[in-house]
């Protein structure tokens, strides 16, 4: 079998980087710096599953659903819940779900007293995007509503890591190629590709494995990163880009 | 941040669960199944000009161990399990090997296809004769489904994924597999396995005796099962011979409605014989 040189960055392909000490462990790290690394790493992974969820499962409009979001985030990864998480009962994802439901109960009960961010740094939200999403989603169940909006979070993030690496790399160009195909509502040929960027189509191929090669390594380093156990992180993996959900 | 549309997320989960063939003696033609571990595809081998069933798992953290399963796949040669051409690690850092591209279906499309019962269990013998084989090699498949058996297009059935599914499929694993017991998981688990499969080519109303062979496959405990899937091979043979069936015991009416079945063209002879002597006595002019 060839090996592609390319696969080397990082590591060997298809290893991680030894980040396994999880996110979830590092959020109650003595280093400050770790600690605030892995909020910020967690908040940017799930706010955006969570925002929706709460904009559908509670009727929420968009104003609340994005304090109330922030106000979890920061109760979560400042509080004691995140230190209950037992990998041995549930998923992260799983777990998550509860706690925001009887946040937004205990919220509920507690009407006007909420203080939000409860003197943590506040999270910043762009929500512009999701509203337009909102109204295209098709009658998913609210457990398959939050899985896919994990999905989806997890593959915009792996997007702007390529992003980066390309640039960081001097690959602008894969990247450009990748965005104008994978990313494109309607997907254009190889050989239109090719006429665009005025490359042989075995160029634009190429350029496409490696994007993708890259993704898929980025997205499932991510996946590595925030979950707690090696059987979670299959899991997860495989409910990324397996036949289940 | 990108946004993604519903199509652009779905359209990278495809792109991105394809195993990355760049570089290799493999390209890529259509996908043949997804699980929930891995997906087969379609490929062409462009060194032997031939067409080929390419595995890999969605996941291989560890491409250690489908090497291995493929391996051992590798020891068992037998006309009845799929044999393996080529194994290693694709560019992406995931395991794979390259098997037999079998003309064909799963077996439970066969089913749907198939009305005739005794095609069915001809066909389920056959299974259980891989089986058996690979049991008497002290392999264990550990996840037998229909997903993992291929019916071929003159009736040659291939079992495939040896060794892949330690937990098993929950519809078709042993209690022991999914820990509801403390026995160790071995050859009876497979039975177990069988003895479901075997349930699903029965028809709506089966005939009791092969009801009370998927009991007996499927017992909870597995000394109360078939030691092995040659003596429930056996007793196919046996219900399809119109013997009788070890884990059924049948009523005296039923003994008498077997042996008239199994000695149909006997009996009708001598009954017309019997007819004949009679007539003949009874003839006016004798």
């Amino acid at each position: 079998m060839v090996s592609d040189p390319d696969t080397a960055i990082g590591g060997r392909p298809s290893r991680f980087p030894s980040t396994r000490a999880s996110l979830i462990a590092s959020t109650s790290h003595n280093d400050g710096t770790i600690r605030r690394e892995a909020h910020a790493a967690l908040a940017a992974t799930y706010w955006k599953p969570i925002y929706k969820y709460i904009r559908i499962k509670w009727h929420r409009d968009n104003e609340d659903a994005k304090d109330l979001t922030q106000a979890f985030l920061s109760d979560l990864l400042t509080g004691s819940a995140i230190a209950s998480f037992d990998s041995a009962r549930a998923t992260f994802r799983t777990y998550l779900r509860v706690c925001v439901d009887r946040f937004v109960m205990n919220a509920n009960q507690a009407a006007g007293r909420l203080k939000r961010g409860a003197g943590q740094p506040a999270l910043s939200f762009d929500t512009d995007d999701i509203e337009s999403e909102l109204a295209t989603d098709p009658g998913l169940s609210l457990d398959d509503l939050f899985h896919r909006e994990w999905q989806r979070q997890m593959f915009a993030l792996g997007i702007d890591d390529l992003r980066r690496l390309a640039h960081d790399l001097g690959k602008d160009r894969p990247f450009e190629i990748f965005e104008a195909h994978d990313l494109a509502e309607d997907l254009p040929s190889y050989a239109e590709l090719a006429r665009r960027f005025d490359l042989p189509v075995s160029t634009v191929t190429n350029h496409l494995a490696w994007a993708r090669r890259e993704l898929r390594r980025l997205v499932l380093a991510r996946i590595k990163a925030i979950t707690a156990t090696e059987a979670e992180f299959a899991d997860d993996a495989r409910s990324l880009f397996g036949k289940h959900r | 941040m990108t946004p993604l549309s519903d199509r652009v997320l779905e359209r990278l989960r495809e792109t991105a669960a394809q195993p990355d063939v760049s570089g290799t003696r493999y390209r890529l033609e259509d996908l043949l199944g997804r699980g929930g571990m891995g997906a087969v595809y379609a490929a062409v081998d462009d060194e032997l000009q031939r067409r080929v069933a390419l595995k890999v798992l969605t996941v291989s953290d560890d491409p250690e161990e489908l090497l291995a399963e493929a391996r051992l796949a590798a020891q068992l040669e037998h006309p009845g399990i799929i044999p393996l051409y080529d194994a290693g690690r694709l560019p992406d850092g995931r395991a794979y090997y390259t098997m037999k591209l079998v003309d064909g279906v799963h077996l439970d499309e066969y089913t749907r296809r198939t009305s005739s019962l005794s095609d069915r269990l001809r066909v389920f013998q056959k299974l259980c004769d891989a089986v058996a084989f690979a049991h008497s090699r002290g392999v264990v498949h550990r996840d037998l489904k229909p997903a993992n058996v291929m019916v071929g297009r003159f009736g040659e059935v291939l079992v495939m994924d040896w060794g892949t599914g330690v937990a098993g499929t929950p519809k078709y694993r042993a209690p022991e597999q999914a820990g509801e017991t403390a026995h160790p998981v071995g050859p009876a688990a497979d039975v177990h396995a069988l003895g479901v499969i075997l349930r699903t080519l029965l028809p709506e109303n089966p005939p009791r005796p092969l009801l009370a062979v998927v009991e007996r496959a499927t017992a909870v405990d597995p000394a109360a099962r078939y030691p092995d899937a040659g003596l429930l091979n056996l007793e196919i043979q046996r219900f399809l011979d119109f013997g009788t069936v070890e884990a059924y015991r049948e009523s005296g009416l039923e003994r008498a409605a077997r042996f008239y079945r199994s000695n149909q063209p006997l009996l009708i002879l001598f009954l017309v014989y019997v007819v004949v002597r009679f007539a003949l006595f009874l003839w006016p002019g004798r």
